[in-house]
């Protein structure tokens, strides 16, 4: 037994009521929350909805189902028949006719009711899904000044609903698939059929197909498995809480994949260029995104350059520091124990943890955590000599930095380690290896079979208009590179 | 995997072993002017050099240093026996040669400052006729090397001239311009002044 549903697809209801109950006893044999309800059909024929208490909605299935199939009124020569329940009795709006026992179990495991009936075979699968949801809430990680403030939530069909609002088209196509051995949870391909360059839907499907997991949590579980490069700090699928994103990116004609259970919505393929893109890019004048895009390119190159550069100035470059500057960082370095890489690395880390503490502690606790960790203890250990003004000033700058991308958050940590430690090793010989090893590993990867750079394929306005800068609406006139409808209005010339 | 433990390996034993050339700022003197003088074959070298105080309240010390040898090589080994730190050279901006120096002598200083580690081309040549006069004085910062830095930078911008006389210049054209064309920098009651050949014409 694997813990499949998959594992009862070769037993039948027997059509035997009394003994088709037990066996959905036996089958749920552990679980508390399984409810059986008899009913009479018409106050004559037998049967028994199934279901799990707390996922249905009460008082919908109590007026659809139960208080329908008890006030019927059936005809003299009436035989049990799913068909004649499902048109002549039930109000509910959504019921379906089946005689596989998994298809039954996946019913009641996600919220519907099953109805089985004395000398019937088959049996009937009806909507009557009611738990509860947070509802709709700006993501915090996302929030914007000016646009939709709408979030998902942890219901995938809410989740698509909330799409579907935003495209009203039949061109959007959802497919269904179910991951997780256990959890066997429902995972919605989306694209808009006519822009989704069909390969690319095919890889996705294929990747997806060969998932083999106990459970789907979170996105992320999938995005781990379906990832073009496994070892990768880049991340190689998008991810947002926001329904306006996901609509926007499939209008480029990129695939989105909503997980049942998670407010992450992955999107596909996913550019290096989108790092630098913030969700409110696009609903502000182009100029100030454009501005507000350039200064997140020129924050990357701070964050990850400025501890490395500065341990390559004090340790290897005297001679391109001003004289007054070096003999500033000379006397401000003096009696410090440790070797300024060492220290660097030191902070680094130390910044990391308070980053790390201020995420997870309770949201008033957080101005105490910044007091205390940067005044207190930086003031503290730079009057103490344990570490330097100048490389707490480099890495707290480089640190405020690393904010303006927090997409990149992960990776930019430990590029930022590597080019300390090149820079310790080989000065500004080692920065330039460093760098040149990240541009070369950055322009290697590949998501979902498009390059991650192709933004920078051809370096005309074209090709640039969506990635150091955001160009006005009026001239976006094509899409991304990699679907196969490019022209997204007009004349692209 | 193989690579990575390999470039691990490769980067411990550059780390541990020292052989990358990391040296920290504050551990040893930073020169910032040198003064090469020769008597009756009697080499000597001056240097100014600061040093970090081991207490980050306290300001970094100017202190002139000075050897003599039979060679430069030997002055300078000499001043280096003093010392508990290695002297940094890269902060050097300022080469002062005593006027006595003749032609052939300049050659062996020019030598000596490109063996010298990490030499910085951008440090100048001038000449002064009392080495002693001109280390011992006072200057606006208290760092006679970046002071000589600063009067000849005010010098150009106030005369409209173009002093060339930098390591990466005069290594080009060798000694041609001969100690007699050299910048003049001399001490008078305690002020620095800075005269050039040819009555104030400089190439």
């Amino acid at each position: 037994m694997s813990g499949s549903v998959n594992d009862y697809k070769n037993i039948y209801l027997s059509g035997n009521l009394d003994k088709d109950i037990l066996l959905f006893k036996t089958i749920f044999k552990r679980d508390a929350v399984l409810r059986t309800r008899e009913v009479l059909i018409g106050g004559t024929t037998r049967c028994c909805l199934i279901y799990m208490d707390g996922m249905v909605n009460s008082a919908q299935q109590g007026e659809t189902v139960v208080e329908a199939l008890v006030e019927s009124v059936l005809p003299q020569d009436f035989l049990p028949s799913c068909e004649y329940i499902s048109k002549n009795i039930l109000f509910a709006n959504e019921v379906n006719e089946t005689d596989k026992l998994p298809d039954m179990l996946r019913a009641i495991l996600y919220g519907d009711t099953v109805l089985i009936a004395q000398n019937s075979r088959s049996a009937l699968t009806i909507n009557t899904k009611g738990w509860r949801t947070r509802g709709i809430k700006e993501p915090d990680s996302e929030r914007v000044l000016q646009g939709p403030r709408e979030g998902f939530d942890e219901a995938a069909m809410f989740n698509l609903a909330m799409i579907r609002r935003k495209l009203l088209t039949p061109d959007l196509c959802i497919e269904l698939m179910r991951i997780g051995r256990r959890s066997d949870t429902p995972v919605f391909i989306c694209y808009l059929g006519s822009l989704a360059d069909e390969k690319t839907v095919k890889e996705l499907k294929r990747r997806l197909s060969k998932i083999d997991i106990d459970g789907i949590l979170d996105s992320n579980y999938i995005a781990e498995n379906i990832r073009d490069c496994r070892y990768s700090l880049l991340k190689t699928t998008g991810a947002t809480e926001r329904p306006d994103i996901v609509a926007a990116r499939l209008l480029e004609g990129r695939i989105a994949l909503v997980v049942d259970g998670t407010p992450v919505v992955l999107t596909l393929p996913y550019l290096f260029s989108e790092n630098f893109q913030s969700d409110e890019d696009y609903y502000i004048n182009f100029l100030l995104a454009s501005l507000s895009r350039m200064l997140r390119w020129l924050c990357f190159f701070i964050t990850v350059s400025v501890p490395g550069v500065f341990v390559a100035l004090v340790t290897h470059h005297f001679e391109l520091l001003p004289t007054h500057f070096a003999l500033t960082v000379s006397r401000l370095r003096a009696g410090v124990p440790v070797a300024s890489a060492i220290e660097c690395l030191a902070l680094i880390f130390a910044f990391e943890i308070l980053k790390e503490a201020g995420l997870r502690m309770p949201q008033n606790l957080g101005h105490a955590l910044s007091v205390v960790g940067g005044l207190v203890v930086g003031q503290a250990a730079v009057e103490a000599g344990i570490i330097s003004a100048p490389i707490l000033i480099a890495v707290a700058f480089s640190a405020i930095a690393g904010l303006m991308v927090p997409r990149l958050m992960g990776a930019v940590f430990f590029w930022r380690l590597f080019i300390v430690i090149a820079c310790a090793m080989l000065g500004l010989y080692g920065y330039l290896i460093a760098t040149t090893l990240f541009v070369l590993r950055v322009f290697s990867i590949k998501s979902f079979g498009v390059d991650y750079t192709v933004s920078f394929s051809r370096p005309d306005f074209l090709h640039l208009k969506d990635s150091f800068f955001r160009a006005s609406w009026r001239s976006m006139k094509t899409r991304p590179l990699f679907n196969k409808n490019k022209i997204r209005k007009g004349d692209p010339n | 995997m193989k690579k990575y433990v390999l470039v691990l390996l490769t980067a411990a034993v550059a780390l541990l072993c020292g052989c990358t050339g990391y040296r920290e700022i504050e551990r040893g003197y930073l020169v910032t002017a040198i003064g090469f003088s020769v008597a009756d074959s009697d080499f000597t070298i001056t240097l100014e050099a600061i040093s970090s105080s081991d207490a980050t309240d306290k300001p970094s010390q100017a202190i002139t240093l000075s050897g003599n040898g039979k060679s430069f090589d030997a002055a300078y080994s000499a001043i280096e026996k003093q010392l508990v730190k290695p002297l940094y050279f890269e902060q050097l901006g300022t080469v002062i040669i005593a006027d006595t120096l003749n032609d052939t002598k300049i050659e062996s200083v020019i030598d000596f400052c490109k063996k010298l580690p990490s030499t910085n081309y951008g440090i100048y040549f001038i000449k002064a006729n009392n080495m002693e006069t001109l280390f011992n004085t006072e200057t606006a910062s208290g760092v006679l090397g970046y002071d000589i830095i600063g009067i000849i930078k005010n010098f150009e911008k106030h005369n409209g001239v173009k002093i060339s006389n930098q390591l990466y210049e005069i290594s080009r054209s060798s000694i041609a311009k001969g100690v007699e064309n050299m910048p003049t920098l001399n001490a008078f009651d305690g002020k620095l002044e800075l005269g050039l050949a040819n009555g104030g014409q400089y190439e």
